[in-house]
């Protein structure tokens, strides 16, 4: 996957624009209000010169087109469309106008994205970006728009495999979606959907080799299970059946092992940033220091606030005597964190190493102060997280007598038992956390996150081979039943537990 | 990333270690981490504790015990060579670094 990433931000220092794609103006006294009661996304609070993604779908919650919303003005805005959805999302929005004051014209416009600058902001491939309309020097990426589908299931041409496919099968299920903002066509059925085990098929990220040569649809056992979107060297965009959607699992399929990941791979800038800070530090030691200070620099456009990112190009650029710009790097780190003993103490060196004396001592001296005060501030934070210790403990004992309380009525009160074994889990009582969640799942076997729990008791207690069991079956039902967070979570200590012993 | 490649540890250090290790008895879990830190006569200064592993901790195995390093401090730490020079005159873990041009008198603080 590393590589996926690097060839996806190895674009990202550049102007990309939309692919066939057209900019329709929607205005009116009225028209910003109409447009928010027909989409899926929030319209009415977004800032000027802000942009989210949307999406319009039909009486049956079937998308109809997605789009880019841009807050162009108070009452004004913007929206970018697949130049294939055009005469339909036209029709669909026009559609419900009755009396109300609603414009919606064709621009000329050209739209074309950017990770660095812009005049609309948003989020686009589940990062911070930006969207503006000159054209000078800008590049036509269609290799770009495959990796962000591969990456985050979004592309520039706005498409979103959504063509004619139930909303929560999409990918705008997860990114242009704001369950809040108040009544719109086909939303009752995609609540219901959501409510009821959620989609049926979603799309995700599968890596194999020979990957082109699959069939496009994928068949487990007779039954289709799944559908091959577009495939892209060893990568392939698949919409995959619920029981298989497990985060970092593996399918067997026509003889190819593949490895499956699960929309988002990233949540938001700061993963995504951190994703690009863990490569930014593998380049620094193959002694890539260039391409090392490249990318914390792109860290720090996609989140500002990374300070890690700031101080190791800081200490980086020192390696290469590159003192001005080392120096200034930890002054915008004294501006993040204003306690950084660091800051000043890589000050200090880079100002010695010019000769700059005066300079050093003071920094030295700023470095001394910071670290009497990191003294003061940890010291406040042990007594607050014991307070909090003390607190939790209480709270623990309160909640198990309750259970008790409970179990004395009926034994077999799965919550109570649940409850109990929980919190016998986290006072590290593992035998007597095993029992209550043993007969949990003897009165009710389908309840998933009581296989997790039990998995890490009996993990505790260093009993392997069951833990191991109640974790495949875990993942199983856990899947089935729609759980995908207890089914990630399960499925990960199956990686991290077994699959390195095996290996 | 290979791991030894950031820090190497002499078999005297590792020995040390290991003994160390036997009679403090940390938590199971934890290793020993070495970090680096503002402050020191110098400047940087090196910090060495026992202390639990998190998930992206560079490890060096040596002698059965795990050696951690957080990502950022492997930065700093590129290069140390940790050793132990015991005797009349030792004083215990050293670090020695190819990079620093600057060390104290301690030994304990040193600038790259």
């Amino acid at each position: 996957m590393d590589n996926l990433f690097k060839q996806f931000i190895s674009y990202l220092d550049r102007d990309i624009n939309f692919i066939d794609t057209i900019v329709f103006r929607i205005q009116g006294k009225d028209g910003l209000t109409y447009l928010h009661n027909q989409c899926t996304n929030d319209v009415l609070n977004l800032k000027e010169n802000e942009f989210n993604l949307n999406s319009v779908l039909d009486y049956r919650g079937f998308v109809v087109s997605p789009f880019i919303f841009i807050r162009e003005f108070e009452s004004t805005g913007l929206l970018i469309v697949n130049k294939s959805n055009e005469s339909e999302f036209v029709k669909r929005l026009e559609k419900y106008i009755i009396s109300e004051d609603v414009e919606i014209s064709m621009t000329n416009l050209k739209p074309v994205y950017s990770s660095i600058r812009g005049d609309f902001s948003g989020s686009l491939f589940n990062f911070k970006g930006f969207i503006h309309f000159e054209k000078s020097e800008s590049f036509d990426e269609t290799t770009f728009n495959k990796l962000g589908y591969l990456l985050t299931g979004q592309g520039l041409d706005l498409i979103y495999n959504s063509n004619a496919q139930l909303f929560n099968n999409t990918i705008l299920a997860q990114v242009a979606y704001d369950k809040k903002k108040g009544c719109f066509l086909g939303q009752e059925v995609i609540s219901k959907i959501e409510v009821n085990r959620g989609a049926s098929l979603f799309p995700c990220l599968a890596i194999g080799k020979d990957v082109s040569e699959l069939d496009p649809d994928i068949r487990l056992d007779g039954r289709k299970v799944g559908k091959v979107n577009f495939t892209f060297k060893n990568y392939i965009s698949v919409n995959l059946n619920r029981d298989f959607r497990i985060n970092n699992s593996q399918l067997k399929l026509q003889e190819r092992e593949l490895n499956i990941y699960t929309y988002p791979l990233f949540l938001n800038s700061k993963e995504f940033a951190g994703k690009i800070y863990d490569l930014a530090l593998d380049l620094f030691h193959t002694e890539n220091l260039d391409l090392a200070c490249s990318y914390l620099k792109l860290c720090l456009r996609i989140d500002s606030q990374m300070e890690d990112a700031c101080e190791v190009l800081g200490v980086i650029y020192g390696r290469l005597e590159k003192y001005d710009e080392a120096i200034e790097v930890m002054k915008e780190l004294t501006k993040l964190n204003p306690k950084s003993v660091m800051a000043h103490t890589n000050m200090s060196l880079f100002y010695m190493k010019q000769g700059k004396i005066e300079e050093a001592e003071v920094e030295k001296s700023n470095a001394t102060v910071k670290t009497f005060e990191r003294f003061g501030d940890e010291a406040a934070r042990k007594l607050e997280l014991e307070k909090r210790a003390r607190e939790e403990e209480l709270e623990l004992t309160r909640k198990v007598e309750m259970f008790k309380q409970v179990l004395d009525i009926d034994p077999d009160d799965t919550l109570a038992n649940f409850g109990l074994g929980q919190a016998y889990l986290s006072k590290g009582l593992f035998v007597e956390s095993k029992q209550r969640l043993e007969t949990v799942l003897k009165n009710d076997s389908k309840y998933s996150v009581a296989y997790l729990n039990l998995a890490k008791a009996l993990l505790a207690l260093n009993e392997l081979s069951e833990a191991k069991e109640v974790l495949l079956k875990g993942v199983a039902i856990a899947a089935k039943n729609g759980d995908l967070m207890p089914a990630n979570e399960m499925q990960s200590i199956l990686n991290n537990k077994f699959r390195d012993s095996e290996a | 990333m290979n791991e030894t490649s950031i820090v190497t540890v002499t078999e005297k250090a590792a020995e040390q270690i290991k003994n160390i290790y036997n009679s403090e008895k940390p938590e199971p879990g934890n290793g020993l981490r070495l970090a680096v830190i503002g402050g020191g006569c110098s400047g940087l200064q090196y910090k060495i504790e026992f202390s639990p592993k998190t998930e992206k901790d560079n490890i060096i195995i040596k002698n059965g015990i795990e050696i951690l390093i957080d990502p950022k401090s492997s930065i700093y730490l590129k290069g140390v060579v940790l050793d132990f020079k015991d005797g009349l005159n030792g004083k215990g873990f050293t670090f020695e670094n190819p990079n620093a041009s600057n060390t104290c008198g301690c030994g304990e603080s040193f600038t790259v």
